[in-house]
C-alpha cells in the first residue's frame, strides 16, 4: 500500500467519518507501531498494547490535522512518540536506567559474554533518546529527517544521538562476539 | 563505522518481528469515539450577516449609493429586525441537526 493510497484512507476517514478506512490503517500500521513500544517497554506487551491503542485514538481524533506534508506513518509515530513520553513523564513507569548503572554494565568486561544477545540488553545501554532515534533508523527505516520530524528535534540533534547510540551498541555488539 | 553500521542494522533486523494482529485492530475500533465534528462552518454564516449588515448600515458611504436602491416607504428597521434574527435562526437549526432540541 503506497502513501497515496494512505492519503486516501485518511480522506475517506476524514471527509466521510469511514471507520473502514480508518481500520485499514490501523491493520497496516499496528505492528511497527506495536513493535515501536515494545522495544520502548523493554518487552512489556501489556503496556505497549495500552499505549497502541492510545496513539491510535489520537490519531483518529486527530485526523483532520494530518495535512500529508509528511507521510502518515511518520505522522502516526510523531503521535506514538509523543503518548510514550506523556506516558513516561505521569506514570513514571519508566524503563529510565540509572546511568551509573548502565555505565557500570557497558563497561564491564565480557559481563554478557555467553548468553544470548537481547535487544533489549543493548537498547539498555543507550539513554532514551538515543535509543528512540536507533530503533526508528535501524528497526522502522526512518531517514534523519523524518525522526527529526517525529521527535520534533533538529537534524544535527539527532545525527548526534544515532552516532552515540551506535557506537554504544556497536562495541556492546563486538564484545559479546556478534556477528553478521 | 560503516562496519558497525551494518553490524548494527543486522542486529536490529534480526530482531526485528512482525506483531501479529490477534483482535488488536478490532478492540481499537470498538474503542473509537465519534469523531468531533467541525463547527467551522458557523464563521460562514456570521461572516455573510456582518457582510450584510456592513452593506446595509454603511449609509453614508458611496457603495451603498451606488449599490441598494430602497424602495419608497421601505422601513429599515425590518430588514434590521430580520437580518438581526438570522443567528437565532442559523443556532436553532444547529442544535435541531446536533439533537440538542428535539422537535417532537
Amino acid at each position: 500500500m503506497s502513501k497515496t493510497e494512505d492519503l486516501k484512507w485518511v480522506s475517506r476517514a476524514t471527509l466521510l467519518g469511514d471507520t473502514t478506512a480508518f481500520d485499514h490503517l490501523v491493520r497496516k500500521y499496528q505492528s511497527s507501531i506495536r513493535r515501536f513500544f515494545l522495544n520502548l517497554t523493554m518487552g512489556d506487551t501489556q503496556l505497549s498494547d495500552d499505549l497502541a491503542q492510545e496513539t491510535f485514538i489520537k490519531a483518529w481524533l486527530n485526523l483532520s490535522s494530518f495535512q500529508g506534508l509528511a507521510g502518515f506513518s511518520t505522522w502516526l509515530f510523531r503521535i506514538a512518540y509523543n503518548v510514550y513520553y506523556d506516558a513516561v513523564r505521569s506514570r513514571k513507569f519508566t524503563s529510565e536506567i540509572d546511568e551509573t548503572e548502565v555505565n557500570r554494565m557497558y563497561q564491564a568486561e565480557n559481563e554478557f559474554s555467553g548468553s544470548k544477545l537481547d535487544i533489549h540488553t543493548a537498547l539498555q545501554l543507550l539513554r532514551k533518546e538515543e535509543r528512540t532515534a536507533i530503533l526508528l533508523f535501524y528497526m522502522e527505516d526512518k531517514n534523519h529527517k523524518e525522526i527529526a520530524k517525529i521527535m520534533d528535534s533538529p537534524l544535527g540533534t539527532i545525527k548526534t544521538y544515532i552516532l552515540k547510540g551506535k557506537e554504544k551498541m556497536g562495541k556492546y555488539l563486538k564484545e559479546n562476539g556478534y556477528e553478521e | 563505522m560503516k562496519n558497525d553500521d551494518r553490524m548494527i542494522r543486522a542486529f536490529m533486523q534480526d530482531h526485528k518481528q512482525e506483531v501479529e494482529d490477534i483482535y488488536f485492530s478490532r478492540k481499537v475500533m470498538q474503542q473509537l469515539p465519534p469523531i468531533p465534528r467541525s463547527k467551522e462552518w458557523i464563521v460562514i454564516p456570521f461572516a455573510a450577516l456582518g457582510t450584510l449588515l456592513a452593506w446595509l448600515l454603511g449609509s453614508d458611504t458611496p457603495i451603498k449609493v451606488e449599490t441598494v436602491q430602497m424602495p419608497d416607504n421601505f422601513n429599515i428597521y425590518y430588514l434590521i429586525a430580520a437580518v438581526a434574527v438570522i443567528p437565532f435562526v442559523v443556532l436553532t437549526m444547529y442544535c435541531i441537526k446536533e439533537k440538542k432540541i428535539q422537535l417532537l
